[in-house]
């Protein structure tokens, strides 16, 4: 096969330990493209998250499917894709039944949130390096205005103020890493989920702090 | 998390020796439904599948995802839902561009056909085995009428017709099992395909496929599973 593959394992981690965890394996392309597999799991909140991801070489969104369990019922299954300035959503919901979306956006979109944290590194991969500059990541759609994202999956925007904030080495349990740091913002540009990636063309989430939710995310499995 | 979970990878066996890999992974619900992931390598065709498909608790279908590429190239990304004798399908392939189909089907189908070969043994699941070698026909679904599925996923009728064997022990290289075994049958009354799969949650052990000269063996099993 042509493609490469990587597959790695990202812990969540609560006050109480070890609260989810989720399985990825992402394949790269001759053309640049990268479709990422990730299988989710949140102990806490019940939730069980299938997403497959893929990107373009500049890792602007090409199509995406979501399933969502929660507490061992289902949420919603979707499909979504995006073409130029279009995103569209196919998908069938148990709140709102068999659902069409199409969103005209400003612009092609920069990313998707489809709520697997291994992708909550790959939405600021077209930001300025410039560390310390507040800059905004638009637009956005995602699939759930929710933190965890269950619900839906349905397409709706969510904007990401984003400040860089310069190249780290980060030790985790799945060894030691040089890293881009940049930290999301609030709205009001207080500081908000603070994440760690990969300095490599692969952008693997190595860390990330999300003090509102009291929750740690810890690359723990590589394998390359 | 209240489900449970097992993992385990099938080998594509050509007389060349390994043409290929499938990697599974299954979530089994309190309510009967289940889930496979299957991420599917072909080595001489150049196919890679990404499968995400979900069956109740009578293994008949609810929805599915297929994403394919040849050769590295983007073949198609489809979704596809079931609800009774009711199948739909939302596209962008390759060849078509973007479509929608919808499909009322003479009866609610027995199964789908996403290729993937773990789920080859799934489409036999509600045979009836009192019946012994009579051959049995039943109604399934299907992402693409080719042999390796190597088309844009879109929507097709697919007829089975099984012959089912018996119960037997199986040796694979993941081990020994008790597997029930049927045989996929042609409108010639040839044998295509011969099968074998666990009991109870229908995992292949060994299949047998002569018009690739393939054999396909679960090589690792964990976690899980009944």
């Amino acid at each position: 096969m042509r493609h490469n593959t990587i597959r790695y394992k990202i812990l969540y981690l609560g006050p109480s330990g070890e609260r989810g965890r989720e399985w990825c394996t992402v394949t790269s392309h001759e053309s640049g493209d990268r479709t990422l597999r990730a299988l989710c799991e949140m102990d806490d909140t019940e939730l069980l998250r299938d997403v497959t991801y893929s990107v373009d070489r500049s890792w602007h969104p090409k199509d995406c499917f979501i399933r969502v369990r929660l507490q061992e019922r289902f949420v919603g299954s979707g499909w979504f894709r995006f073409a130029g300035t279009l995103a569209e959503c196919e998908t069938l919901t148990a709140a709102e039944g068999r659902l069409h979306q199409a969103i005209a956006l400003e612009a092609p979109p920069v990313s998707f949130i489809n709520h697997a944290v291994a992708c909550d590194v790959w939405h600021w991969a077209g930001i300025d390096l410039d560390p310390g500059r507040h800059q905004v990541c638009r637009p956005v759609p995602a699939c759930s205005p929710l933190p965890n994202g269950a619900s839906g999956p349905t397409l709706s925007l969510w904007p990401l103020p984003v400040v860089f904030r310069g190249r780290e080495r980060i030790t985790t349990r799945a060894g030691v890493f040089d890293c881009l740091r940049a930290t999301y913002l609030t709205a009001g540009g207080e500081p908000s989920l603070d994440t760690w990636c990969t300095d490599d063309p692969d952008r693997i989430m190595v860390k990330m702090e999300w003090p509102p939710f009291r929750s740690t995310f810890e690359l723990v499995e590589l394998s390359r | 998390m209240q489900h449970r979970s097992y993992r385990y990878k099938i080998n594509y066996v050509g007389p060349k020796g390994e043409r290929g890999r499938e990697r599974c992974v299954v979530t089994v619900h309190g309510d009967g439904d289940r889930t496979i992931r299957a991420l599917c390598e072909m080595d001489d065709s150049q196919v890679l599948r990404d499968v995400t498909y979900t069956v109740d608790r009578h293994w008949r279908p609810r929805d599915a995802f297929v994403r394919l590429s040849v050769a590295d190239r983007f073949m198609g990304s489809s979704w596809f839902r079931f609800d009774g004798n009711r199948a739909e399908c939302e596209a962008f392939t390759a060849a078509e561009g973007r479509l929608s189909q919808r499909l009322v089907l003479e009866r609610a189908p027995a199964s789908f056909v996403t290729h993937p070969v773990a789920c080859d043994v799934w489409h036999f699941a509600g045979i009836d085995r009192t019946l012994g070698d009579q051959i049995q026909e039943s109604l399934s679904a299907s992402c693409s009428p080719l042999p390796n599925g190597a088309s844009g996923p879109m929507l097709g009728i697919s007829r089975h017709r099984f012959r089912y064997r018996g119960r037997q022990r199986t040796r694979s290289p993941a081990g020994t099992f008790d597997t029930e075994h049927a045989e996929f049958v042609g409108r010639d009354g040839v044998v295509r395909l011969k099968a074998w799969c666990t009991i109870h949650d229908r995992i292949l052990v060994r299949m047998e496929f002569e018009p690739l000269q393939s054999v396909y063996e679960l090589v690792e099993l964990e976690g899980s599973a009944g």
